[in-house]
């Protein structure tokens, strides 16, 4: 209780070799501006269709799905690098902001990328109506099962409920997965981090992370004996998702950029953690 | 530094019993009632009314919830003709929580509310310091006029009042299996006891209704039976009421001593369990013309009729019979009866006696305020009255109206008196009733700082431990302040199975973080870890954490427990009871399974073989017996719905005992072998022992059927666990969290209600509070103690110091369990829930904190066999 910071446990990155550094916002003023705004929009679209949302969730989900998904696509498109293009503004970041803890080496990226978005990478505003409509497919054929999944493994119902749970997992796969796919496109190495939720923090990772771990928290109500209509199952857990994803928004891309999720025990020096497993 | 710390860590163990002594002396305190016999309080015995009825049949069946009577699915179809022509008047009777059978029967005759001790009591059932001899009930009233008493049925009424009964014969009531002799034992004494006229109270208590809800619920297809049974008895009873001369005055009551759940438990203060029957049936009401409608709809809510509260029958049946209300009771005439004094001032002065009986009770309580004087306190006109005031004024009100009616209440204004006594009598039961309970404080904030210290005590060992590995301390402090304050919200008490499943999933995610498998290429061939049959494990394992999550979510949905969602869907009631082939096939596999890995363990020989397998199959048939007689429903349509055959209870007991007797053959054979260990070094590091797959198999045999198949995903999990290498103080936190995560699974819950008896007589001939109790807890906390064991040797190859980091986490968890709990308990000790669920979650806590924590974690790290060794060592 008394040593033990209060955040997670973020250390420094001990610069792993070949991995995607965190994105920035672009260096431009309305993407700035349009990125600290994003969030507040989302959670003003969240309080504005609260009772809405109350009253008929699944309809209700099904409805802001569109819009969402907009929003969604607007904030990728105005504040982030398309996938493909990342090389280029990375280069360019450190000039602009040098950022003391990162020195990638950055042309290999993965094989897979490279493999695929390698062609279309020259035009700069040309190439981001494509990476817009990769991320609404994968984001819908991928991210919406695979999230469904694990609202299922995280204690959804399996043999009811059967759309709250999807359109659940699908305000959820557009908040974390949209922005994820427009900038990392299909790169194996960023996707690999993202299932071992060790992405180096940014806006894309912060919001991702912190929806998943928003909604995690929005089931503490569920159980309490208020029998208030906002209990019923996916209705915690969307504004806990939402809520999430706006703080990890902000935190990603200020605080914590740059900071990984790492968990290990030899972190402070102590050899007895690790010695001690006797494989 | 480590040699301070271990003895701080055994100061604490050592304190965690001696705080629940303490607090418990405080927390229970034995509620003293007056002494001595009550006398009419009415100077001028013409005030009296005149008895109604000079005998009483007193017929209890144990557990007859109120629809069991009432709706049109009911197998009493005699006994609603008689509510349909008058002669039975029907209710649905409170009672109050804790329900079960002593506290019931206590409030049934004394018409007092019963303190929580007595649960504990009921359990033990040998206590005897829990006697009514010496208190005043209608039993004792009747006595003292003369009477003779007849008892049949559970002894519990021979434990409450011994040396009351002329002739009795009595039946333990804890021995559940059995549907049919406990009640033959009372059926067949009602023929020659109706002919006798020697006594004037003659109670039946009858057990069997209970043992089919506990056994096998409600819907069982033995309940609707029992129902025809029981209903025949009350047409024996009543053809004899109409026929015998020497029974025309006499009062027949049926009630119930509390309901069940729609598991078929009690104990709680669900609405099932709170609402049973009672009805009084004589040829003489059906003068009265009252008439209900019978059977009805059944009613989700159990209340049939009017709702009266169970202590209500005290001072009914003394008004009836004419004897004066016993002194502490706080029960009111029920005003539906009054109707059987046509004239008006006897039904006046019955609620007066009772008023005046009751209003005893609240100056007791509450001396400073006077009820003597005739002037009118100037706040009873105000609106918002506490409870003492209003009664105050009630009673201010009914005095007035008394006074303006003259003294002999002969002359008008009878309804309107009637109905402010009734009103001041029950402002002053509900006064009386929600009255606090006077608990010791200094012992509570003892008991609390001694605990605190255990805290203290055990923080800094694991401060230090946890220092080097922040993530992993980070987590326990925020799971373990979580479920702290989790222990201050009624809600989440009884729901406390999601947390543990919320956390868990959180310590999958940190598992999965910290020792990924898959995508970042590291070796996940253990060292030999996977053996024997469990090849798919090594496939699923390449999936790591995603593959425990996918397990946990199975267990999850196991057994739905607590009370909100309690009545949905899950594995073990709905999807085995319509899946049957399922159950068995899976059933089956873990009986295998088991086997398998004890051949593995056992040397490699025929014999050994042929003992290992005998002793799985008779486990295996003792459980298909068992259901064989308990629920056979599980079996009908299956695979093994061959095998119809009847096995007496002796049988089983004998079955039981020689099951139990195999397991200990092979416990002694792994402590032989354990002795020269080190010449086989074949099972080190392994994940099955031969004592691991021995209790296992008593773990089997203690486990309710569908419960038994969880163990092959425990398998799994922790061949899952065992390919992750955790460091060690991780294992200590999965092995925490495993244990009250599968506790929950197996339908555990905070409510007394959960407890499942339904294993706890396995073997038992004779009813023996230590015997039962042990295989109760075992039954009970069957997977924790699972867990206990695999967790142990998956971290097998560990040295003191790490046994001792690992007690450390445990002890920490513990100490603030139980610190937060009594927390909880102290603070909260006046509010509403304080008996339904802060109360049993601190009886709870104490099973945790000194069994499971106590016996058979800290006891159970104990390396027995090398302190065997050393000793012998010493001796030669």
């Amino acid at each position: 209780m008394s040593s033990t910071p209060p955040s997670p446990s973020l250390t420094q990155p001990p610069s792993p070799p070949k991995s995607t550094p965190p994105t920035h916002i672009l260096p431009n003023t309305i993407s700035k501006t349009y990125a600290l705004l994003h969030p507040l929009l989302l959670l003003t679209l969240l309080t504005t269709r609260f009772n809405a949302l109350v009253t008929n969730p699944t309809t209700e989900l099904l409805t802001t799905l569109p819009p969402l998904a907009l929003l969604q696509l607007t904030f990728a498109i105005t504040c982030l690098p398309p996938t493909g293009t990342k090389e280029k503004d990375d280069e360019e970041k450190p000039k602009q902001k040098p950022s003391p803890r990162r020195k990638p080496p950055k042309p290999d990226s993965t094989w897979f990328a490279a493999k695929i978005i390698t062609k279309p990478q020259t035009n700069n505003t040309s190439s981001r109506p494509k990476p817009a409509i990769l991320s609404l497919t994968l984001t819908t054929l991928l991210a919406i099962p695979v999230l469904t999944i694990l609202l299922v493994l995280f204690g959804a119902p399996l043999t009811t409920h059967h759309p709250q749970t999807l359109l659940c997992a699908a305000h959820m796969a557009v908040l974390t997965a949209t922005a994820l796919v427009y900038v990392h496109g299909v790169d194996g190495g960023v996707w690999r981090e993202v299932w071992g939720a060790s992405r180096p923090a940014d806006a894309v990772w912060g919001g991702a992370l912190g929806s998943c771990v928003g909604a995690w928290f929005g089931a503490v109500p569920i159980p309490l004996d208020w029998d208030r209509p906002w209990q019923a199952f996916p209705i915690t857990i969307v504004v806990g998702a939402y809520i999430g994803y706006a703080v990890g928004v902000g935190l990603g891309r200020t605080v914590l950029f740059g900071k990984r999720l790492k968990i290990e025990d030899e972190g402070e020096g102590d050899l007895g953690g690790g010695e001690r497993r006797v494989d | 530094m480590a040699v301070t710390s271990k003895w701080m860590i055994l100061l604490a163990n050592v304190l965690v019993p001696i705080s629940i002594l303490v607090f418990s002396s405080g927390f229970f305190p034995y509620k003293p009632l007056l002494p001595g016999l009550a006398t009419y309080q009415s100077s001028n015995h013409s005030h009296i009314p005149p008895a109604i009825f000079d005998k009483v049949i007193f017929m209890v069946v144990d557990a007859l919830r109120s629809d069991f009577v009432y709706s049109d699915s009911s197998g009493f179809l005699y006994t609603q003709g008689l509510i349909r022509s008058g002669t039975a008047l029907p209710f649905t009777a409170y009672a109050s929580s804790p329900t079960v059978t002593m506290p019931r029967l206590k409030a049934m005759t004394t018409g007092s509310v019963p303190s929580f001790l007595d649960v504990i009591l009921n359990i033990a059932e040998s206590d005897t310091s829990s006697t009514l001899i010496y208190q005043d009930t209608w039993l004792a009233q009747l006595k003292a006029k003369g009477g003779k008493m007849v008892m049949y049925g559970d002894d519990t009424w021979l434990k409450l009042f011994p040396g009351m009964f002329d002739r009795a014969d009595g039946t333990t009531s804890f021995f559940v299996s059995d549907f049919t002799e406990v009640d033959n034992n009372v059926t067949r004494h009602i023929s020659s006891e109706v002919s006798q006229d020697d006594w004037s109270a003659f109670i039946m208590h009858f057990l069997g209704l209970d043992h089919i809800g506990h056994k096998a619920g409600p819907q069982s297809p033995y309940m609707i039976t029992k129902q025809h049974e029981m209903d025949s008895v009350v047409s024996q009873v009543y053809t004899a009421l109409e026929r015998e001369k020497h029974l025309e005055n006499t009062l027949f009551v049926l009630c119930g001593d509390h309901g069940m759940n729609d598991a078929g438990n009690h104990g709680g203060s669900s609405v099932g369990e709170t609402s049973p029957a009672l009805l009084f049936i004589s040829p003489k009401f059906q003068r009265k013309e009252i008439r209900n409608d019978s059977p009805t709809k059944a009613l989700s809510d159990f209340q049939y009729y009017r709702t009266v509260g169970q202590i209500d029958i005290t001072p009914t049946l003394a008004g009836f019979l004419g004897l004066p209300i016993p002194l502490n009771s706080l029960g009111v005439f029920i005003p539906e009866l009054l109707v059987m004094w046509d004239y008006g001032p006897h039904r006046i002065q019955m609620l007066l006696e009772n008023a005046k009986q009751l209003l005893k009770k609240v100056e007791e309580s509450f001396p400073s305020y006077s009820f003597e004087s005739s002037l009118m306190p100037p706040i009873c006109g105000s609106e918002s009255l506490t409870d003492i005031d209003d009664v105050h004024c009630t009673w201010f009100q009914v005095l007035k109206l008394l006074h303006e009616s003259g003294i002999d209440h002969d002359s008008g204004a009878h309804p309107e008196i009637e109905s402010a006594l009734l009103h001041f009598l029950r402002s002053a039961q509900r006064l009386m009733s929600s009255a606090a309970s006077n608990y010791n404080l200094g012992n509570l904030y003892v008991g609390l700082s001694i605990a605190g210290l255990a805290l203290l005590l055990t923080f800094f060992p694991t401060q230090s431990l946890l220092l080097n590995r922040k993530p992993t301390g980070m987590f326990l402090v925020f799971g373990i302040l979580s479920y702290s304050g989790m222990m201050f919200a009624s809600s989440y008490v009884e729901e406390e199975q999601q947390f543990w499943y919320w956390i868990l999933m959180g310590w999958v995610f940190y598992l999965h973080v910290k020792y990924p498998v898959y995508f970042h290429g590291r070796s996940i061939q253990g060292p030999g870890a996977v053996k024997g049959p469990c090849l798919s494990v090594s496939i699923l394992s390449r999936f790591g954490a995603a593959a425990l999550a996918v397990s946990y979510r199975a267990l999850r949905r196991w057994n739905q427990t607590g009370q909100k969602f309690a009545a949905e869907p899950d594995i073990a009631r709905s999807f085995f009871t319509s899946h049957r082939h399922t159950l068995w096939a899976l059933v089956i596999l873990t009986y295998t399974d088991t086997y398998l890995h004890l051949l593995f363990d056992l040397p490699a020989s025929v014999l050994w073989g042929f003992i290992g397998g005998a002793v799985t199959l008779t486990a295996f048939l003792f459980k298909l017996l068992q259901v064989v007689s308990d629920s056979p429903e599980l079996l009908d349509y299956s695979f093994l719905g061959f095998m119809p055959m009847e096995t007496g209870v002796v049988y089983l007991i004998f079955h039981a005992r020689m099951v139990l007797c195999g397991i200990l053959f092979l416990v002694i054979f792994s402590i032989y072998t354990g002795k020269t260990q080190h010449r086989t070094p074949k099972n080190r590091g392994s994940l099955s022992t031969i004592f691991h797959e021995a209790l296992t198999l008593l773990l089997l045999t203690q486990s309710r059927v569908t419960n038994i198949p969880a163990f092959l995903l425990f398998r799994v999990q922790v061949n899952l666990l065992a390919l992750m290498h955790l460091s060690a103080a991780d294992q200590s936190i999965t092995s925490l969290i495993m244990q009250y995560m599968t506790f929950y699974a197996f339908g555990g819950s905070n409510a007394i209600s959960s407890v499942d008896l339904s294993n706890a007589y396995n073997g038992v001939g004779t009813y023996s509070v230590l015997v039962v109790g042990i295989l109760t807890f075992i039954s009970n906390w069957a997977a924790p103690i699972w867990w206990v064991s695999a967790s142990r040797l998956l971290r097998s190859p560990q040295n003191w110091q790490e046994k001792q980091s690992h007690l450390t986490i445990l002890t920490f968890h513990v100490a603030t369990m139980l610190m937060s709990v009594m927390a909880a308990c102290t603070m909260l000790r006046t509010h509403l829930f304080i008996w339904t669920v802060f109360s049993p979650k601190y009886l709870y806590t104490m099973a945790w904190a000194v069994i499971n924590h106590l016996v058979v974690n800290v006891l159970g790290e104990i390396n027995w066999l090398s302190l065997g060794r050393k000793e012998a060592r010493h001796v030669y």
